[in-house]
């Protein structure tokens, strides 16, 4: 059955309602009555990706109110925030939170610039002063721009009334709403977007050499992008997508054998390796206080009290290790040599070339490939329930540098099926990702132990020691569980399907 | 969802008034309300401002389910909707018959709507007839205004007969005493008598008062308007004790 779902009316108004003592007639029948109107200062905000402009949503934070405009149904939701909020798990349930459920929740919202927004409400009544529909006007006024949004609020029963209420604002000048870009660019989102994957644009014959200057770039330049936000510490992503990139970098270096000549490949490895270095240990403390919640979970809460010390220590050396990076970032040092090395990628003159600096990027690439996947399935085929963790560690390794290739590469190659084939890849990846951070986690609770405990003598010690101990026993479970399954991950990945669309593509592939 | 009649075998004993506050005061405590006007008076209707509908004048208007789901208006308050009836008898008879019959269309409309509505109230017509037992077998309470006089507390046991007779389910009916003065002798003692003669009179008392009597100057519910009043805190200790009851 068919009930009267009226769909609000979202629109941009060009000047504002004039009324007449706060009323103004539409139809004979018919008048907008402005019943509240306030005004405050705000904020437009979103992350550091542009995920809410990207998906058509705008959120606009007043006191501690959060505002979602968004163009899908129903238009406006609002929900309370605490006094400094940045992340989505800071907020209580609500319906802002459950449609921001789909971004980042380790990515901060960030504000713009400060704008003030006036809120007019409006009743649009009959003549029996019943209510037929609700509308309210935002406005945001910056320093030489203003906007008018609006949206409506119809009732059960009055679509015709609806309908000329539409007629009328699209006479005032109302334009249908359909993206908040504007809004964005006037409230200070005038950056570029940022894109930590942005696509990769290669062609088939360009030389070795040039994608190989070209992908070196892209990602250098990505990663600089990150560097304020590293220094004003926003959210953790910066780091990680600074270290990201670096590591891209590193592994184009040490994956593309041949492409520069190999003194000045040594050359450059040491330099990034010496710039991301400084970053090693804030990405650790990082990742270890992201976890926090999940690993105290895992024990019983009597033993919650020995973890929250360590994770205390962690806090405390997490501001100095900032701090460290904040300065090095800051420094002429590194400031010099990060844009010396930019310097040279602009121009493959500036690199001493190696024997295969000059082969087409396609059959270039093509062999990196399939080299690196017979090397996975090789490595994989052979473990057994028996093999040593140390093999399963080779292979994580090896899937990594095989996911690298083929995504530096993935505009050379026909995107469904590589699409799919990382895909594959991915869940293999997955399983040998999560083997290996529960060994890591393991390694470094055992050595913050034992660093503590030649520093730290007092009574805490001991209960500390028991929940660590507790959790590496806990973690030590999870990763046999994770090893048990590398198998069977590996043999999914290993179909008869897959092999045959690797060799399609990058072996006697449709593209040679 | 659970359908509420709110009825009365006489008139004048405050039952719009009821209907109309009990519907605000669920849907102010957060139950998607619908509100049925069937008094052919249309007396619900006028209190929420809502013009009664045209269209359900019409013969062919309980025939058609969208119609019948088309004429739901929205009040000026949240999760509170309306059907402004303005039925003649004829209408209501249609209106009980298809919804006694399982087939009927009116049925599944009605069964549409426990999706959207948490609770029905109805609002009915002062009369008991044949047409009237339809409405006593498809709530699952009806609330019945008693003045405490004589002549109230006469039609209040008529009803309780008819129940009996036709074997219908007493335990559905939940009286409560309605325009009740205290300062009145003759009510106080009614009020006592009643209560040791039928056990389950709703406890609390609706009084008589003028803040309720100006719904019609105001056009809305007196829990809208006069909230702190004790009529408008009595109707809202009513529903809280008849939906306590479900």
């Amino acid at each position: 059955m068919t009930l009267t779902d009226i769909e609000p009316f979202q629109f941009f108004l060009n000047k504002p309602l004039i009324t007449t003592k706060n009323s103004l007639s539409i139809t004979a029948e018919l008048y907008l009555k402005q019943t509240e109107v306030t005004v405050d200062s705000a904020y437009c905000l979103d992350d550091f990706e542009s995920s809410l402009k990207a998906s058509k949503r705008l959120l606009i934070r007043y006191k501690n109110n959060l505002l979602l405009l968004q163009t899908s149904i129903p238009g406006a939701l609002s929900q309370k925030c605490p006094s400094k909020w940045r992340f989505i798990p800071q907020l209580e349930d609500g319906e802002v939170k459950n449609k921001l459920s789909n971004c980042s929740s380790i990515r901060a919202f960030l504000p713009g610039d400060k704008t003030q927004l006036l809120i007019e409400q409006y009743s649009l009544l009959d003549d029996d002063l019943k209510t037929i529909a609700r509308c309210t006007l935002y406005h945001l006024n910056n320093a030489d721009k203003s906007f008018i949004l609006g949206i409506t609020q119809p009732l059960r029963g009055y679509d015709h009334e609806h309908e000329l209420f539409q007629k009328f604002l699209y006479e005032q000048g109302a334009v249908a709403i359909d993206s908040y870009n504007d809004v964005y660019a006037q409230c200070g989102f005038d950056q570029p977007l940022y894109k930590a994957k942005p696509k990769l644009e290669l062609a088939v014959d360009t030389p070795a050499i040039e994608t190989t200057n070209h992908l070196i770039q892209v990602f250098m330049a990505i990663a600089r992008q990150n560097e304020d936000g590293i220094k004003a510490d926003y959210d953790t992503e910066f780091l990680h997508d600074y270290r990201v990139s670096l590591r891209k970098v590193r592994s184009v270096l040490s994956l593309f054998k041949g492409v520069y000549s190999e003194a000045e490949n040594i050359a450059l490895k040491q330099s990034f390796s010496d710039i991301m270095k400084g970053t090693n240990q804030l990405r650790d403390l990082d990742v270890y206080l992201l976890d926090k919640q999940e690993l105290v979970s895992l024990l019983p809460e009597r033993m919650h009290a020995g973890l929250e010390q360590m994770f205390d220590a962690f806090s405390v050396e997490r501001k100095k290790q900032l701090q460290q990076v904040t300065k090095m970032l800051n420094s002429k040092s590194y400031q010099q040599a990060i844009a010396a090395l930019q310097e040279k990628f602009s121009n493959t003159e500036n690199l001493q070339s190696g024997p295969k600096a000059l082969i087409a990027s396609l059959p270039f690439a093509t062999k990196l490939i399939w080299k690196r996947y017979t090397k996975v399935c090789q490595i994989a085929r052979q473990i057994t329930a028996e093999t040593p963790d140390e093999e399963v560690h080779q292979l994580r390794i090896q899937c990594k540098k095989l996911r690298y290739l083929m995504e530096f590469f993935s505009d050379l190659f026909p995107q469904k099926m590589l699409k799919h084939l990382i895909k594959a890849l991915k869940r293999l990846q997955d399983n040998l990702g999560r083997f290996n951070d529960f060994s890591v986690q393991q390694e470094s609770l055992q050595e913050f132990l034992s660093t503590y405990a030649k520093k730290h003598r007092n009574k805490n010690l001991i209960a500390m020691a028991e929940s660590i101990g507790a959790l590496i026993i806990l973690l030590q479970q999870k990763q046999c569980r994770e090893r048990d399954q590398v198998m069977q991950s590996f043999s999914s990945f290993d179909s008869l399907k897959i092999r045959d669309e690797f060799s399609q593509v990058f072996h006697h592939g449709i593209n040679q | 969802m659970k359908i509420i009649a709110c009825y009365s075998n006489k008139g004048g004993v405050g039952k719009t008034a009821t209907s109309v506050n009990l519907a605000y005061a669920s849907a102010h405590a957060g139950k998607r309300t619908l509100l049925c006007d069937l008094d052919p008076q249309g007396a619900a209707s006028f209190y929420y401002r809502i013009k009664p509908s045209r269209k359900l004048a019409e013969q062919a208007f309980f025939k058609d389910v969208d119609k019948f789901t088309r004429a739901i208006r929205a009040s000026d308050f949240d999760n509170l909707d309306i059907i402004p009836a303005n039925m003649t008898y004829r209408d209501f008879d249609i209106f009980l018959s298809r919804m006694k019959n399982s087939r009927s269309r009116l049925k599944k409309a009605l069964s549409a709507l426990h999706n959207e509505y948490d609770v029905i109230i109805l609002d009915c017509p002062p009369n008991i007839s044949r047409l009237s037992e339809n409405i006593f077998k498809v709530s699952d309470s009806i609330i019945v205004p008693v003045i405490p006089t004589t002549l109230s507390e006469r039609t209040f046991f008529q009803l309780l007969d008819f129940f009996k007779e036709n074997k219908l389910n007493k335990k559905k009916l939940l009286p409560f005493f309605s325009m009740a003065q205290k300062q009145k002798k003759l009510h106080k003692e009614t009020m006592a008598r009643l209560r040791k003669q039928y056990k389950r009179f709703l406890s609390t008392p609706i009084p008589f008062s003028s803040d309720i009597e100006k719904m019609g100057i105001h056009r809305a519910p007196v829990l809208s308007y006069a909230k702190s009043k004790a009529a408008a805190k009595a109707y809202k200790a009513l529903w809280h004790e008849i939906s306590n009851k479900f």
